[in-house]
């Protein structure tokens, strides 16, 4: 194997991975920041302002306390469970990240191109779908593994809801393949480009049940009964240090990989609205993809003010009625709009 | 305070220093404990000043158990009516039930230790009546251990203002469905609200009478216990 | 494969799967619980099969501790039963007192009572309206309430320079008169509360989350709730008209003109909405004692010692939880021969288990939420 050979399928990945990981890393953080400033605000108070100027440096200061913290185990739990768990949590939704197309490929003056995504894979909307389903195997691990009543009633909670929500998320999603007729994620913004509107339109139902579940799937008020704190306290409970914190770096992990999942399906991702893309290749071949980049963040924070503000203002469900509106209202909303959708791609949209 | 007096051989000091108001005429000087006053001949029985009140309910209970029914003074004009306990529960349900009491809300019940009185306990039933805006109180008289028929059959309410009464007075209630302690630990030993007990318990009064203010671990029998705290203080 | 054998093969199986009853400790730390609490709960699945409420954990001996202290010095601990609607249990403690004595409260003392007394409701209502919404999830409410409910404790802090345990009264009627600019502040408060109450029920009463949440939740016929000897607005939620201030008018309530928010139900919604009117009705009270404030003595004649004669006296007020009860014995003496205290948090408790029996433990929290315990006044 000729060094070449082993650029492309090992150096590059490597190299884009982490070029990748740093922001997303950042990002999740700063979630974090976001969301207490934020939920701050729309509660009357201030939130962390104290470390480093508007408290931006409030994250480094949490994790560095939660590095030092002890890393408790109890006694009747399962210690190699208990100790794995945290892994399966945050690395799915990490792992999603690698399929998200972030915006328009650079392309060289020779005429070579460089998509801004690490791995585009043909089939990348299932491969999230996938992926991400491995996360509950964390939740479900910790509950089971702590050897305590509390996170067990948390797991078994998640275990049920994240099964009620996958399907209808999953049927969402499946609308919006239907109408760009590709799994690929830069396919499907490039059918959005093409169509002229975003399938937020066409797709208004999918968006909805898009929402819903999403607030679900990443256990998020008014559907956060696995964490459940006034009640069950949830599936962590028993865990402490950083273990504990690799389920909150999970969490906004998730919310940020669905922000940017659903900003890609319905919203159009990278494209600029009401800008043409020839004309700013035209200007300057970078420019397109950087400001492609700024506005794809741009409207992934619009997903991520939307889930503070339901979190400061509703109250939540209940396990049963959550469980209901999954199966009994999500699930035939979605089924119906596939329909809609397939009779819209079939007769209008061709 | 002068009143945290340890308790000595004779039990109740508390409760005979503090029926006996001639005897603490000057009102509270914080002295040392030890040389304690000369004790007032006899201790004194609580019995309340006033006048008895009437009010309707109470007229109607003592129209139909006359023989039994007393009333009891009351200085500030509230009904109250002692009753025999052999008859407590069926007096309680006719206060319930009857038309003319209708007494359907109960309100309170607890107890009071009298270690002076002839009946060393007291049980108050403090009644309501929601229809007709009355209220009265039903008293009962009780030996020392002897057990007090149960009102949650009459009104389901009682059962914890009983267990309570059974946790801090040791009043039995005999027939409750469910009499253990509620306030209290598990492994209480005593009843804190009768006179002889001490306010802070054995151990406090244990530290106060140490005169190097060091902590010593007494043994857990109260007997023992009060034993060692005499020979300290004989000691200092 | 004979039957034996069969049998054989699935009885292992059957073992595994069967299923059995979970006993859930929720408690004494638990978020929910507002303190120390602890229900020992039997579930199967989520459903509550039964359920034992376990308390004692803040038991600091009040009452025995009262029979040392003499008569006036009394009077501060009984602060710290209620410690979120503290000036309320003083005014019981204190009434007893007076009503023992025969003492005569000065009209204008008796209407100054009434503005801190009510002002002490609504605070506490606003601390439970803040717990209540945060166990069921709604967050931002707990810090709207925490909001109004400070400038209540700085208006106690200005008149009784304290905040939290105020130690309000003294026997006999109150120690001083409004201070300057109070009156004004606290008028202005109330003109600014209305909208701020509408501002809750706007994140609450409306949402249809909250109804779900709360709509046949919890509960308890009005014939339970008398015969559990309930009180407060957990005995009005349930439809029965009891209110202290009506029913056995102290401290000139008599004089007011308001009315006491009634539910049908008697779950935990209409808990919360009489909770919620509640407030409206202490506004409308304040603002007429402001109003009709009349003048006169501030305190009744009350010698320096206290001995009020041999005997008993019960006074109820209507606290912020519920018919506070002070049963009190004097023999006589300058000190309380015995205090009892019936505590409305304690007796209102009895009532969990039939609410909470049949319904998820999702439920068992926003129970307790409506039933506003505070373990301080439960445990004594």
């Amino acid at each position: 194997m000729d060094f070449a050979t082993i650029m492309q399928y090992v150096g590059w990945p490597l190299i884009k991975i982490v070029i990748l990981l740093i922001p997303v890393f950042t990002v999740v953080a700063y979630m974090v920041w976001f969301e207490r400033r934020l939920l701050a605000f729309f509660q009357s108070r201030l939130g962390p302002n104290r470390v480093g100027p508007l408290g931006l440096i409030q994250p480094i200061a949490d994790g560095l306390k939660l590095f030092l913290k002890e890393d408790l185990v109890p006694l009747n739990s399962r210690p190699f469970l208990f100790k794995i768990a945290p892994i399966f949590a945050f690395f799915p939704a990490f792992v999603g990240f690698a399929i998200v197309s972030w915006a328009l490929p650079w392309v060289t003056p020779s005429g070579k191109v460089h998509p801004f995504v690490v791995a585009d894979v043909d089939l990348g909307i299932l491969f999230v779908l996938a992926i991400s389903s491995l996360s509950i195997f964390g939740i479900i691990l910790a509950g089971w593994s702590s050897g305590s009543k509390y996170p067990l009633f948390g797991s078994l909670r998640s275990a049920s809801q994240m099964l009620a929500y996958e399907v209808p998320l999953t049927l969402s999603v499946v609308a919006v393949v239907l109408l760009a007729g590709s799994f690929r994620l830069s396919d499907i913004v490039a059918a959005q480009q093409k169509m002229g509107w975003y399938y937020l339109f066409p797709g208004i139902l999918a968006f909805g049940v898009y929402l819903v579940s999403a607030v679900a799937e990443t256990n998020r008020v008014p559907f956060d009964l696995p964490e459940g704190e006034s009640e069950i306290i949830g599936f962590h409970t028993e865990y402490s240090g950083m273990r504990f914190a690799w389920y909150f770096v999970g969490e906004y992990a998730n919310v940020t990989l669905i922000s940017v999942l659903g900003t890609t399906l319905f919203l159009g991702g990278y494209d600029i609205p009401f800008v043409n893309d020839a004309t700013l290749y035209a200007a300057h071949p970078w420019l397109a993809s950087i400001l492609g980049v700024g506005v794809f963040a741009a409207k992934a924070a619009l997903f991520a003010v939307f889930f503070i503000w339901i979190r400061a203002t509703w109250p939540r469900y209940r396990y049963d009625q959550l469980l209901k509106i999954g199966w009994v209202v999500l699930l035939p909303i979605a089924l119906a709009n596939l329909v809609v959708v397939a009779l819209l791609k079939l007769w209008l949209l061709r | 305070m002068s009143d945290e007096k340890p308790p000595v051989e004779t039990p109740a000091p508390p409760a005979a220093e503090a029926a006996a108001p001639e005897a603490q005429a000057k009102p509270a000087a914080p002295k040392p404990p030890a040389p304690k006053p000369a004790a007032p001949a006899g201790p004194k029985k609580w019995e309340p000043s006033g006048e008895i009140a009437e009010n309707g309910a109470a007229a109607a209970l003592k129209a139909k158990f006359g023989d039994v029914v007393t009333g009891v003074k009351s200085p500030c004009k509230e009904a109250t009516v002692l009753v025999p306990k052999a008859r407590l529960i069926e007096i309680l349900a006719f206060l319930k039930e009857d038309a003319a009491c209708a007494m359907d809300y109960l309100s309170d019940l607890t107890g009071a230790h009298y270690p002076n009185n002839d009946k060393k306990f007291e049980v108050a039933y403090h009644l309501y009546s929601l229809t007709r805006k009355e209220s009265l109180r039903v008293k009962v008289q009780l030996d020392d251990g002897e057990p007090c028929p149960t009102a949650t059959g009459v009104w389901p309410g009682a059962d914890w203002m009983e267990r309570e009464a059974h946790d801090l007075l040791g009043i039995v209630f005999e027939g409750h469905p469910n009499l253990k302690v509620i306030l209290l630990p598990e492994d209480f030993d005593g009843h804190p609200l009768r006179k002889e007990f001490p306010l802070g318990g054995a151990q406090e009064e244990m530290i106060r009478s140490n005169k190097y203010g060091k902590p010593v671990y007494l043994p857990e029998e109260i007997e023992e216990a009060r034993k060692i705290i005499e020979e300290r203080r004989h000691d200092s | 494969m004979t039957a034996e054998q069969q049998a054989e093969k699935v009885s292992p199986l059957r073992e595994i799967m069967e299923t059995r009853e979970v006993e859930l400790n929720l408690g004494p730390q638990h978020p929910a619980t507002h303190g120390v609490y602890r229900a020992l709960v039997k579930l199967d699945g989520e459903r509550v099969l039964g359920m034992e409420s376990i308390i004692g954990y803040l038991h600091r001996g009040i009452e025995k501790w009262a029979e040392y202290r003499n008569w006036t010095q009394a009077t501060p601990i009984f602060d710290r039963l209620d410690y979120v609607g503290a000036v309320l249990n003083c005014h019981g403690y204190v009434g007893a007192v007076e009503k023992l004595l025969g003492v005569e409260v000065p009209k204008k003392a008796q209407y100054i009572r009434v503005v801190l007394d009510e002002l002490q409701r609504i605070a506490s209502h606003l601390v439970w309206l803040g717990t209540h919404g945060l166990d069921i999830g709604a967050q931002s409410v707990l810090f709207y309430a925490i909001r109004e409910r400070e400038a209540i404790m700085d208006l106690f802090e200005a008149m009784l320079g304290q905040r939290l345990l105020p130690n309000a009264y003294p026997i006999g009627g109150v120690r001083f008169d409004f201070p300057k600019g109070w009156v004004e502040v606290c008028r202005r408060l109330l003109d600014v509360l209305p909208q701020r109450i509408d501002e809750y029920e706007g994140l609450l009463t409306g949402n249809r989350i909250w109804r779900q949440r709360t709509i046949g939740v919890g509960v308890i016929s009005a014939k339970d709730a008398i015969a559990l000897s309930l009180s407060g607005p957990t005995l009005r939620g349930s439809g029965v008209n009891f209110d202290v201030r009506k029913a056995i008018p102290y401290s000139s309530y008599e004089d007011f003109d308001f009315e006491i928010p009634l539910g049908q139900n008697g779950d935990v919604f209409d808990r919360y909405l009489c909770r919620v009117r509640e407030m409206r009705q202490s506004l409308r009270i304040i603002r007429q004692a402001l109003d009709g404030m009349p003048e006169g003595e501030l305190r009744g004649k009350v010698s320096k010692i206290i001995r009020p004669p041999a005997g008993e006296a019960y006074f109820t007020i209507e606290a912020a939880k519920g018919q506070l009860g002070f049963y009190i014995v004097s023999d006589g003496g300058d000190k309380p021969y015995r205090v009892h205290v019936k505590s409305p948090s304690f007796v209102n408790l009895q009532g969990i288990e039939t609410m909470c029996k049949g319904n998820l433990i999702a439920d068992v929290v926003a129970v307790i939420g409506s039933l506003d315990i505070v373990l301080g006044e439960v445990d004594r």
